[in-house]
């Protein structure tokens, strides 16, 4: 009991200080481009109902597609006719809470001015308080 | 477990240590601006063009903040996102430079900052500086909302809106906001003029 009571505190401790800072590191998750499409591939039938017909069609329009594209490439000056996606900046992690005031609205919430800071120092002391502790009754 | 604590206070530290010298960066830009600003009016101008619509930098230093009752002198910076609030007061993007008409909202962390806001009462006074003037204020309102409710609102003559977490002394994430509404005592700063609505003739509202 006597031993168990530090590792028990410390638990707390861990949680209460994850508890308050992990709502700002998990707050999105952003798949690895492919994993999802691979993901949700359907599982391949075995045997002669295998043979995919679909993807050989889709090859041989993209070879047919690429040679277009390099005579046309020849022929004149190349015009960009591709639309870039916008690419996803990641906002603040302020901005993804819905409580949250980035900008003056009418009846908009005071700004989120909340910090764990002053609990992070009251467990790092108590933290640091009682590994000293052990540490001189080891002693 | 002492190296985890150890940790705790290093990483605690490491932030308060981070927003004394953002805050110190924060004030020595503002004494440019404001030393850059008494000779070049043109600068001035385009400064409080820029604050009074809300479109001026992140982090910007926009005015001075001074509560002299509860030994506040603080560098208001654009924005209100964490490193924003780490350097200073932080300007609501959108909503008016002190003194201008309409609400300007400032606010800040009650463990830095604002951590003696509390002690502000009813009729207790506030000075702000802007690059075109400064204005005085008295506290006309106080309230306590919860986190989320409707706190801030429109106002067509000039308002100086505090904000800050609440309670101050509080573990965790604050649950409540402390609102301190005031109003210009002394005629609003004097605006340039070719901005119609930043000049704000108006006494006390």
């Amino acid at each position: 009991m006597n031993r168990s009571l530090p590792v028990l505190a410390s638990a707390l401790s861990l949680l209460l200080v994850c508890a308050a800072t992990a709502s700002a590191q998990f707050t999105t998750f952003v798949p690895r481009p492919g994993t999802v499409e691979a993901a949700a591939e359907p599982a391949k039938p075995t045997g002669p109902s295998a043979r995919d017909t679909l993807k050989a069609t889709t090859l041989t329009d993209m070879r047919k597609w690429v040679d277009s594209a390099a005579g046309s490439i020849g022929q004149g000056a190349p015009v960009d006719t591709t639309t870039r996606a916008p690419r996803p900046s990641s906002p603040p992690i302020a901005d993804e809470s819905p409580r949250s005031t980035q900008k003056f609205e009418e009846g908009a919430p005071a700004p989120n001015t909340a910090t764990p800071l002053p609990l992070l120092i009251v467990a790092g002391v108590g933290l640091s308080a009682m590994g000293l502790l052990l540490l001189r009754r080891r002693a | 477990m002492l190296a985890f604590g150890v940790a705790l206070l290093a990483y605690a530290g490491q932030s308060y240590a981070a927003g004394a010298i953002a805050r110190d960066r924060a004030r020595t830009a503002w004494e440019r601006v404001k030393a850059r600003s008494s000779v070049d009016g043109a600068f001035a101008l385009a400064l409080a063009v820029q604050g009074g619509m809300g479109n001026a930098p992140r982090g910007a230093p926009i005015a001075r903040l001074i509560a002299t009752r509860i030994g506040l002198d603080e560098v208001v910076v654009e924005g209100v996102d964490d490193r924003s609030l780490n350097a200073g007061p932080g300007h609501l993007p959108g909503s008016a430079i002190p003194g201008a008409p309409g609400n300007s909202v400032i606010s800040a962390h009650r463990d830095r900052h604002f951590r003696a806001l509390g002690a502000l009462t009813i009729g207790d006074t506030i000075r702000t500086e802007t690059v075109h003037g400064s204005a005085t204020w008295v506290i006309a309102r106080r309230t306590i909302v919860g986190e989320g409710r409707p706190a801030l609102f429109q106002s067509s003559t000039p308002i100086l809106t505090l904000t800050t977490c609440w309670p101050i002394r509080y573990l965790g994430s604050a649950p409540d906001r402390l609102i301190l509404t005031a109003r210009p005592v002394s005629p609003a700063p004097r605006s340039p003029t070719v901005v119609g609505q930043l000049s704000p003739d108006r006494g006390p509202g």
